[in-house]
């Protein structure tokens, strides 16, 4: 019961990530096979609400338990960017890490600041 | 050989992790360093990592869907927040190109910076794409975004406990509006409804991106 339902979770993200690969390849060139598998797997889940849900939900929180590790291949490929250390591209990274930070830092704060004043009536 | 050492060394780092808890040990960040210095110290190209390792980096694609599942576990609240979401979500991606590409446009930056820079906040693989369509540099957005994701998941929960942010929604519409899936499986971690708002707002970007993007390029490049 309990491997079946890790099974059957695997296997159908990765039928919809398939299916996804698929739309990519031959309609929606603009939007990759995995996001389009997102989106399709997200309305099935709606159409069919919690008994879908219950059979699957393992497998797909093993995924995303192990996201970060999905990552590593390629964040290793920084090493073949060695232009990273020249005067341009130390400007170049420097600013635009810069402006990452400055979004997580505006965007969360007055964010925060709206969701207080709304909770504070 | 590869691929063996890096889920090890993962998982001897998200042991790390667990234990240690601090912010800059994140597993990707500490794998990858690891990795790489393995890789320089025994004279090996990424290409050659890459042979072995592009089976966990296909795995990418199923994770992705995955998300699809805190997406539908939180459905009723990200349905009652959508507008709020997708207007925050603009305001970041507004602030993400002035504060990056426009400043380098300015300056007169060659144009294939300035179009590079207008999309470090994507998820790589779309970024990629649209950097190959409209005249950017591939592997350098894919560093970029990279870059991005890493800064995010690393600063961001220091951040917020510096700024004092308890709010669910504002972390995950400043985490995925920023650092897209890096940053949205960080806070994944200990916070499953910021996680579902970060993984909406990272979807948004990437559906509003290639509307905006062919705009810019008209605008500012020639």
């Amino acid at each position: 019961m309990f491997i079946i339902s890790y099974l059957l979770g695997i296997l159908l993200v990765i039928g919809f990530y398939a299916l996804g690969e698929t739309i990519h390849n031959y309609l929606l060139s603009w939007l990759p096979g995995s996001i389009i598998g997102m989106v399709l797997l997200f309305s099935v889940y709606l159409m069919i609400g919690e008994r879908l849900v219950r059979w699957v939900k393992e497998g797909a929180e093993l995924f995303i338990k192990y996201l970060p590790l999905f990552f590593v291949p390629v964040t290793v490929g920084i090493l073949q960017y060695e232009n990273l250390m020249s005067g341009f591209g130390i400007i170049f990274f420097g600013l635009l890490l810069f402006s990452s930070f400055l979004m997580i830092l505006v965007i969360s704060y007055l964010m925060n600041r709206r969701e207080r004043d709304l909770s504070c009536g | 050989m590869w691929l063996i050492l890096t889920v090890g060394i993962f998982l001897l780092s998200q042991w790390l992790y667990v234990k240690i808890k601090k912010s800059f040990l994140l597993p990707v960040f500490t794998t990858t360093i690891v990795i790489i210095l393995l890789l320089l110290s025994t004279g090996h190209t990424y290409k050659h990592y890459y042979e072995t390792a592009q089976w966990i980096d296909w795995l990418l694609g199923p994770a992705v869907v995955a998300l699809s599942y805190p997406l539908y576990k939180h459905r009723k609240m990200l349905l009652k927040n959508g507008v709020k979401i997708i207007s925050w979500v603009v305001v970041a991606t507004a602030i993400s190109i002035l504060t990056g590409a426009f400043i380098f446009w300015l300056f007169g930056v060659n144009d294939t910076y300035v179009v590079t820079a207008m999309l470090k906040n994507i998820t790589a693989p779309v970024a990629i794409d649209l950097a190959e369509i409209y005249g950017g540099i591939p592997a350098l957005i894919a560093v970029l975004c990279t870059l991005a994701g890493m800064l995010g998941a690393v600063a961001g929960p220091p951040v917020f406990r510096l700024l004092n942010i308890k709010s669910s929604i504002a972390k995950g519409v400043a985490m995925g509006s920023t650092a897209h899936a890096i940053g949205t499986s960080r806070l994944l971690e200990d916070d499953d409804y910021a996680g579902a708002i970060s993984t909406l707002s990272f979807l948004i970007v990437t559906l509003i991106m290639p509307v905006i993007v062919p705009i810019l390029v008209y605008l500012m490049v020639n």
